[in-house]
C-alpha cells in the first residue's frame, strides 16, 4: 500500500565538505582553463558531487567530464571519484538502476587505491539506491558492507548512517525489534558523536517504530524530541517533515484538532519552502481530519487543492486518492452542502461513480489494492442506492474478492506488532537507564555542539508516495475495539498461522511439483498439485478458528504427511494412532498445534538420515486428559543442533500458544520434549475438552 | 450412456476434466461438448440434451447461475466447479446441490460421478435450481434436504430440530412431520446457525425460536413448541442462555 508512510530519514553519504560559497568558487575555477588537468579534474568532482543535492543535470555534466579527463589522465582516484559523483546526480535525478553501476565502479576503484572509508560510502549509498529500487535485500547486503568497513576504519558518521538505513531497511520488512535494535545503537553514535542532525533523524525514526508498534504515546515523545531538536537548529525541510510525523500519530490517536493544527505547521513551512509534494500531502491529510471532524466544506476545500497539486506534481496514485475521498464526502454530504457546491442532488449518485470510477482505475493500475477495494465497496454501495443491483452485486463479490486478499497482508503486519511489542519494552527500559546516566553529558553536549557542514550529510528523503494518514485513520477507527478485544487469542492464532503457512513448506511443494513434471511424472505432479491446495484451504480455513475438532486437527496431519511421504517418497513412513475411546468429532483442540512438530520431525530428523525414516503420531486419552505423542527415529536433537533455530521457534511459540490457552481455560497444559534413542519425541498434555 | 457437457472458461480446467471422465469412460459417460461462455454453454445444452453438466461458477463477465436462469426446465444434473468462492458454495450446498472444488481431485470426482450413476431417473432438479437462484439473490428461507425420496425442500422457519442419528439427521418439523436426511448434523450446524439455531447438545440442533422453556439442572433439558424435551450439555449451557436471552 502506497501512500502511508511515515517520512522516514535516510544518510546519503557525500565526500566533500562544502557550501554554497565553495560553489562559487569552484565554478570560477572550473572555468579557468590555467590549472593543471589532475587539479581540473578535482574541481569538477567537486562540482559535481555538490551540485548533485541543487542541479543533478548540471552536476552529471561535470561529472562526465571529470570521468573522460580522469581517464585521459590515468588518475584512479580522481576516476573513482567521478565515478562516484555521477552516481550521486543520478540518483539525484531518480535513475538508481544507473546509478548503482556506477557506485560499482567507484566502489572498485577505490578499493584498487586503497580509500576504504570511499568504498564503503559508495557501499552506503549503492545501497540507498537498491532500496528505492526497493530491492531491499540487496540494499540490507551493500549497508552490512559499508557498516562493517566503517566500523573497522572507525569512521562514527558513516557507522551510524549505516545503522540507520539498515534500520529503515528492517522496518520495511517489518522487523521492528531490528529496527529499533538499529536505531537506538545509531542514535548512540549520534550522541557520541555530538551530531544533532543524526541524532534528530534517530529519535524521528524511533517513533516510527514506536507508532508502527502501536505505541503512540511513545512515538509522539520521540518526535517531539526530533522536532525541538530540528527546529532549534533551523532545519526547516525536517522540521515540517516532523510536524507531519506528529500529526499522523495524532490522528491515528483520534485526535483530529490537534493534528490539524500539526498539519497546518508543516503546511506554512512547505509553502514557504515551496516543497510542492509536501504541500500536496499536508492539504491530503488535512482534508482527511478536516473530514473526521465534520468540518465538510473545508475538508472538500483541501482535497481539491491536493489533488490539482498532485496532478501538477505527477503523482497520480495520490491524485487519485483525494479523487476518492472528495466523492465518498458527495456521496454522505447533506444536500445543503451539494447546494452549496453547485451540484444539482439529483445528479449525486451519477458524479460519485464517475469520480469513483476514475479513481479505481488509477488504483487497479497501481496495484492498490486497499483502496480498490474501499472503491469497490462505496461503489457497490451507490450502485445500490441507484436501484442498480447487478452491478451492485458485482462490485461487492469484487470489493469481498480483494478485501481477501488483503486480510493475509493485514494479518501478517498484526502478527509481527504483538510479537515484537513485548520485546521493545526491555529494549525501552534499558534504554531509559542509558539516558538517565547520559542526560546531564548531554545538555552539557549539545551546548557545546559543532554544527557541521551541510554538504557532509545530505538527508534525502524518501517517499513512498503521499504520506496520507488516511487508511491508518479508517482501520483505528474499524478495527481498534475489535482487535483489543481478541488480542491474546488472536495473537496465538496468527502465529499459528504462519507457522503453519511456513514458507518452506511451500515453496518445497511447489519445487516438488515442478520436479514431478521434470521428470515426467505428470501424475504425481497432477496429485500432490491438487492435495496441496486440499490443505491449503484446509489451513486457511482452520487458521481463523480458535478452536478446531481433533478430527479435523488428524484429517489436516494425514494429508500433510500424505504430501511429505510423495515429496520425500521414498525417505518417510507414518503412522497415526488414535485411542478407541477418543470421540474425535467432538474434542476440541488449538488448531494446527501439532504439525510444527511433525515439521520439525522431518525437516530435521527425518531428511538428515541416509535412509528412511518413520514418523509415529498417538492420540491417547488418560483419565481427563488427551495425550499427544510425537515420535520419529530421525537423528534426533543433538545431532540436529545446527537447525536448532527453527526447532526452538516451533517450540517458543507452541509454548506460548499453550501458557495463553492455560490461561483462558485455567488449565495446565503442558509440553515436553525427550530424547529418544535414536530420534526424538514431542509430548502435549492437555485437559480433554468437549465441545458438546 | 451417461453425456456430459462442460462449461467453463478456463480451457485448463476443461482439459482436466475431459482428462478425467477419459480415465472414467468404463462406467458408460461420455463427454458430449464443451462451451467456454454462458451463450455458447446454452447452446451446447440444446444440442446435446446432456445428462449431466459440470459448471463453472464464475464464466466471463457472467455466472452459472445465469445460464440457469435462462433454462426453464433443466433436464439435466448440475455439479458446480469453483477454485474459492465461498459465497456461492454455500449457497450451492443450501439446495443440496453438488459440486467440486478446484483443482478437482480424482477421488472427489469420482465420488460425484458416482453420485449421479447412482440415480438412475433424473430428478427433477428444476426446484433446487429455482431455491438456488433466489438464494443467490438472498438469505434463503428453504433448505434442501436430502431424504430418501429425493430432495425435499423445507421452510427454515418450519424445522423444530434436528437430531443426529450416525450418518443421518432426523428433522422434526412443525407439521409434526419427521424426515430422515443422508448428511450429519455438523453440515447442518453450519447451515442453520446463522438462522439462530442452536446445538444444545451432541445430538441435537434445535431451533431457538420454539423453545418454550428451560428447565435448569447440570446441563437442564429444554421443552419446545412440540412439548418433546431435549437435553443440553452443560458445556453449551452458558452460550445457550446468553442466546436465549437476546430472543
Amino acid at each position: 500500500m502506497r501512500g502511508l508512510k511515515f517520512i522516514a530519514f535516510f544518510f546519503l553519504l557525500n565526500l566533500y565538505n562544502a557550501n554554497s560559497e565553495v560553489l562559487d568558487s569552484l565554478l570560477l575555477k572550473a572555468d579557468g582553463y590555467r590549472i593543471s588537468d589532475t587539479i581540473r579534474a578535482g574541481v569538477l568532482n567537486s562540482l559535481a558531487v555538490e551540485l548533485s543535492s541543487s542541479d543533478y543535470e548540471k552536476g552529471l555534466k561535470y561529472a562526465d567530464s571529470a570521468i573522460v579527463l580522469s581517464t585521459a589522465i590515468k588518475a584512479d582516484k580522481k576516476l573513482a571519484t567521478a565515478y562516484f559523483a555521477k552516481a550521486r546526480n543520478l540518483s539525484s535525478g531518480g535513475d538508481d538502476s544507473l546509478a548503482i553501476i556506477n557506485y560499482q565502479k567507484a566502489y572498485l576503484l577505490y578499493l584498487k587505491t586503497g580509500n576504504f572509508t570511499a568504498c564503503a560510502t559508495s557501499l552506503q549509498n549503492m545501497g540507498i539506491s537498491y532500496y528505492n529500487l526497493s530491492d531491499y535485500s540487496l540494499a540490507a547486503e551493500r549497508h552490512s558492507a559499508a557498516l562493517d568497513i566503517f566500523k573497522k576504519v572507525r569512521n562514527d558518521r558513516g557507522t551510524a548512517a549505516a545503522l540507520n538505513s539498515l534500520g529503515i531497511i528492517a522496518m520495511e520488512v517489518a522487523d521492528y525489534t531490528k529496527a529499533m535494535e538499529l536505531y537506538f545503537e545509531s542514535l548512540k553514535l549520534a550522541k557520541k558523536i555530538e551530531d544533532s542532525t543524526l541524532l534528530a533523524n534517530s529519535y524521528s525514526n524511533i517513533g516510527i517504530v514506536y507508532k508502527n508498534l502501536g505505541d503512540l504515546n511513545k512515538a509522539l515523545v520521540y518526535q517531539n524530541i526530533a522536532l525541538q531538536l530540528n527546529i532549534k537548529r533551523q532545519m526547516a525541510y525536517e522540521t515540517a517533515k516532523c510536524y507531519n510525523n506528529i500529526a499522523i500519530v495524532y490522528s491515528v490517536m483520534e485526535q483530529s484538532d490537534k493534528a490539524i493544527e500539526s498539519y497546518n505547521k508543516a503546511l506554512a513551512i512547505n509553502e514557504k519552502l515551496k516543497y510542492s509534494f509536501g504541500i500536496a500531502s499536508n492539504y491530503l491529510n488535512l482534508g482527511i481530519e478536516l473530514l473526521a471532524t465534520n468540518k465538510i466544506l473545508e475538508a472538500y476545500g483541501s482535497m481539491k487543492k491536493a489533488e490539482s497539486l498532485f496532478k501538477k506534481i505527477g503523482d497520480r496514485n495520490s491524485e487519485a486518492v483525494a479523487i476518492k475521498v472528495q466523492s465518498s464526502l458527495l456521496m454522505n454530504a447533506p444536500d445543503s452542502i451539494l447546494r452549496f457546491l453547485k451540484i444539482p442532488v439529483s445528479q449525486r449518485n451519477t458524479q460519485c461513480l464517475s469520480m469513483h470510477q476514475k479513481a479505481l482505475e488509477v488504483f487497479r493500475e497501481t496495484e492498490d489494492i486497499s483502496n480498490v477495494a474501499d472503491v469497490e465497496s462505496e461503489m457497490s454501495t451507490l450502485y445500490e442506492r441507484m436501484g442498480d443491483l447487478k452491478n451492485s452485486l458485482h462490485y461487492f463479490k469484487e470489493y469481498s474478492l480483494h478485501k481477501d486478499s488483503m486480510a493475509v497482508e493485514d494479518k501478517k503486519s498484526e502478527i509481527e506488532r504483538s510479537e515484537l511489542k513485548f520485546q521493545f519494552e526491555a529494549k525501552e527500559q534499558q534504554l531509559k537507564l542509558e539516558n538517565a546516566q547520559r542526560s546531564t553529558a548531554l545538555k552539557e553536549a549539545e551546548m557545546k555542539r559543532k554544527y557541521y557542514m551541510a554538504g557532509s550529510v545530505c538527508l534525502l528523503l524518501l517517499s513512498g508516495g503521499a504520506f496520507v494518514a488516511y487508511k491508518q485513520r479508517k482501520d483505528v477507527l474499524v478495527k481498534k475495539k475489535e482487535v483489543e478485544l481478541n488480542a491474546a487469542v488472536k495473537e496465538s492464532e496468527f502465529k499459528a498461522l504462519r507457522l503453519q503457512m511456513n514458507p518452506h513448506f511451500m515453496f518445497n511443494s511447489l519445487n516438488s511439483i515442478a520436479d514431478f513434471i521434470d521428470k515426467n511424472k505428470s501424475q504425481t505432479a497432477s496429485d500432490f498439485a491438487v492435495k496441496f491446495s486440499k490443505l491449503m484451504r484446509m489451513i486457511l480455513e482452520y487458521s481463523e478458528q480458535q478452536e478446531i475438532t481433533l478430527k479435523e486437527e488428524i484429517d489436516l496431519l494425514e494429508l500433510y504427511l500424505k504430501l511429505e511421504s510423495i515429496r520425500l517418497s521414498p525417505k518417510l513412513n507414518y503412522h497415526i494412532d488414535i485411542d478407541k475411546e477418543a470421540d474425535a468429532d467432538n474434542i476440541l483442540i488449538l488448531p494446527m498445534l501439532i504439525q510444527p512438530f511433525v515439521e520439525n520431525s522431518i525437516i530435521h530428523g527425518i531428511t538428515p538420515l541416509n535412509n528412511s525414516g518413520n514418523i509415529k503420531i498417538s492420540f491417547l486419552i488418560q483419565q481427563n486428559e488427551l495425550e499427544i505423542v510425537i515420535d520419529d527415529d530421525g537423528v534426533g536433537m543433538h545431532a540436529a543442533k545446527t537447525t536448532n533455530e527453527r526447532k526452538s521457534m516451533a517450540m517458543k511459540i507452541t509454548s506460548e500458544r499453550i501458557a495463553l490457552y492455560n490461561e483462558k481455560y485455567h488449565a495446565n497444559a503442558s509440553l515436553q520434549l525427550i530424547a529418544l534413542n535414536p530420534g526424538t519425541r514431542v509430548q502435549l498434555r492437555m485437559p480433554l475438552k468437549y465441545r458438546y | 450412456m451417461l453425456k456430459v457437457v462442460i462449461v467453463d472458461d478456463e480451457q485448463h480446467c476443461i482439459d482436466r476434466l475431459t482428462m478425467l471422465l477419459e480415465k472414467a469412460k468404463d462406467r458408460n459417460i461420455k463427454l458430449s461438448g464443451t462451451a467456454t461462455s454462458v451463450d455458447e454453454g446454452l447452446k451446447c445444452i440444446e444440442k446435446y440434451n446432456p445428462d449431466l453438466v459440470f459448471l463453472d461458477v464464475e464464466i466471463g463477465g457472467k455466472t452459472g447461475f445465469d445460464l440457469l436462469r435462462s433454462i426453464t426446465s433443466p433436464t439435466f444434473k448440475v455439479i458446480f466447479t469453483t477454485a474459492h468462492d465461498r459465497y456461492a458454495i454455500q449457497a450451492i450446498k443450501f439446495c443440496a446441490l453438488d459440486y467440486l472444488l478446484k483443482p478437482i481431485d480424482e477421488d472427489d470426482f469420482n465420488q460425484a460421478i458416482s453420485k449421479v450413476v447412482a440415480i438412475d431417473n433424473v430428478p427433477d432438479i428444476s426446484m433446487q435450481i429455482t431455491e438456488l437462484l433466489k438464494g443467490i439473490e438472498a438469505k434463503p428461507k428453504k433448505i434442501g434436504l436430502p431424504t430418501i425420496n429425493g430432495i425435499v425442500f423445507v421452510a427454515v422457519s418450519d424445522i423444530i430440530r434436528c437430531q443426529a442419528d450416525g450418518n443421518y439427521t432426523e428433522f422434526y418439523l412443525n407439521n409434526k412431520q419427521k424426515l430422515v436426511v443422508s448428511k450429519t448434523l455438523k453440515e447442518f450446524e453450519g447451515f442453520l446457525t446463522p438462522y439462530n439455531f442452536f446445538r444444545v447438545h451432541n445430538s441435537n440442533l434445535v431451533n431457538l425460536e420454539f423453545v418454550k422453556s428451560y428447565n435448569k439442572g447440570k446441563g437442564g433439558f429444554l421443552i419446545l413448541e412440540d412439548n418433546s424435551t431435549v437435553e443440553v450439555s452443560s458445556r453449551r449451557k452458558d452460550e445457550l442462555l446468553k442466546k436465549l436471552s437476546l430472543i
